[in-house]
């Protein structure tokens, strides 16, 4: 579940350099430039991510007044994804290549021809079908340096380290036993004597 | 070494961390200070995991409304398993939260956190947004008195040879679910 609603879940990730001064309006802009955009199947692609406003998918009206809740910055990543089922692919494009043999009074097809009549199908296929729709919230609260991104599965946390990175040229640390000490200046010190440990046993030898 | 290295290298503090919360949240009936002389009440709840050392290391989870009373959770704890996810009840005054901890990167899951006081719909967010704030500081603050003794050679030889005590001492079990 999300920022606003039910129980909670998120990767809590560190923001290690401070924003610059006038960070707000570099801020918005940045994330006007990566709004969410629909798939662009034209170009072959099959997959777009970009920002939304908080919980709502369709909102790409994004300015300060709608995304600031002081001191945190609100809003959501959209990823759309298109997946065509091996099956039907298969099916249209076997279709498809005997039309273009029979068209060319052929019994083969060159490499070439295969690839060419494979990419004009998956670019029909993905105009004719409904994308998924995933939202995952991210609260930054400016105040103390900490992003929650609220998805804890691997693969959307790099697509999501990405967008940061491309958006506000910020590099991100996700929150562990060894980063809890070393994001800050008072406990950097600490977090490297950590290294120096070894796994405790507590059990004890048998005698 | 970079930073994926050190943390991988210290990973394993995440699970010492939650077997050390276990064992001090019995010894202190739950009670733990915090900054400002505040006391708050953690307790292990629902579920628990606890592994071995290693890839491949035996697993066992345990679900129970007290799991820290189960013969399973024992018994794996006398193998030298240690707690790998943790569910926690998280009391401060009046108001409660619970979560799940993950020891590898001490990551909260699953969180529910206390009724709102405001009824103005545009104030919700907030609130929402500072009870999560809070409960991470409260699971911070708990870590680093964990890392300061874990730092502290004398103390922490004398904290492990207390938690080979209790480990090994039989307490109270009945047995449960096991997954």
């Amino acid at each position: 579940m999300g920022a606003k609603h039910g129980t909670l879940t998120y990767t809590t990730y560190y923001v290690v350099e401070e924003p610059a001064e006038g960070f707000k309006d570099h801020l918005i802009a940045a994330i006007q430039k990566h709004a969410f955009r629909d798939i662009d199947i034209d170009a072959g692609k099959d997959r777009s991510i970009g920002w939304v406003a908080l919980g709502e998918p369709f909102d790409l009206e994004l300015d300060w007044a709608k995304l600031y809740v002081e001191p945190y910055l609100c809003l959501s990543l959209r990823e759309d994804v298109i997946k065509i089922p091996k099956t039907a692919f298969q099916a249209h494009l076997e279709r498809r290549e005997k039309e273009q043999m029979k068209k060319m009074g052929r019994d083969t097809l060159k490499k070439s021809e295969r690839a060419e009549i494979k990419e004009v199908v998956l670019s029909e296929l993905r105009k004719r079908a409904l994308p998924s729709i995933f939202t995952y919230d991210v609260v930054w609260n400016t105040a103390d340096g900490t992003m929650r991104f609220f998805s804890q599965s691997k693969a959307i946390r790099e697509s999501f380290e990405e967008v940061v990175h491309d958006s506000w040229g910020l590099r991100l640390v996700a929150r562990a036993p060894y980063t809890i000490l070393a994001v800050r200046p008072e406990t950097a010190e600490l977090a490297g004597k950590l290294l120096d440990l070894e796994p405790a046993d507590f059990v004890g030898v048998t005698e | 070494m970079d930073l994926v290295d050190r943390l991988a290298a210290t990973a394993f503090l995440g699970r010492e961390f939650l077997t050390w919360l276990w064992y001090r949240s019995d010894l202190q009936e739950g009670l733990f200070q915090i900054g400002d002389g505040v006391t708050i009440e953690i307790f292990l709840t629902d579920r628990i995991s606890l592994a071995g050392e290693g890839k491949g290391a035996d697993k066992v989870s345990v679900k129970a409304e007290d799991p820290t009373l189960t013969a399973e959770a024992h018994v794996a704890l006398e193998q030298a398993k240690k707690v790998e996810k943790a569910c926690l009840r998280i009391t401060s005054g009046q108001r409660e939260w619970t979560t799940t901890v993950a020891g590898d990167s001490l990551a909260l899951s699953g969180i529910k956190i206390p009724a709102l006081l405001t009824r103005e719909e545009d104030e919700k967010l907030s609130e929402r947004l500072a009870l999560i704030d809070e409960l991470d500081a409260m699971v911070t603050a708990i870590f680093r008195s964990f890392i300061d003794i874990r730092l502290d050679a004398e103390a922490w030889a004398a904290e492990c040879s207390a938690m080979q005590s209790w480990v090994m001492t039989p307490k109270v079990a009945a047995p449960v679910a096991v997954g």
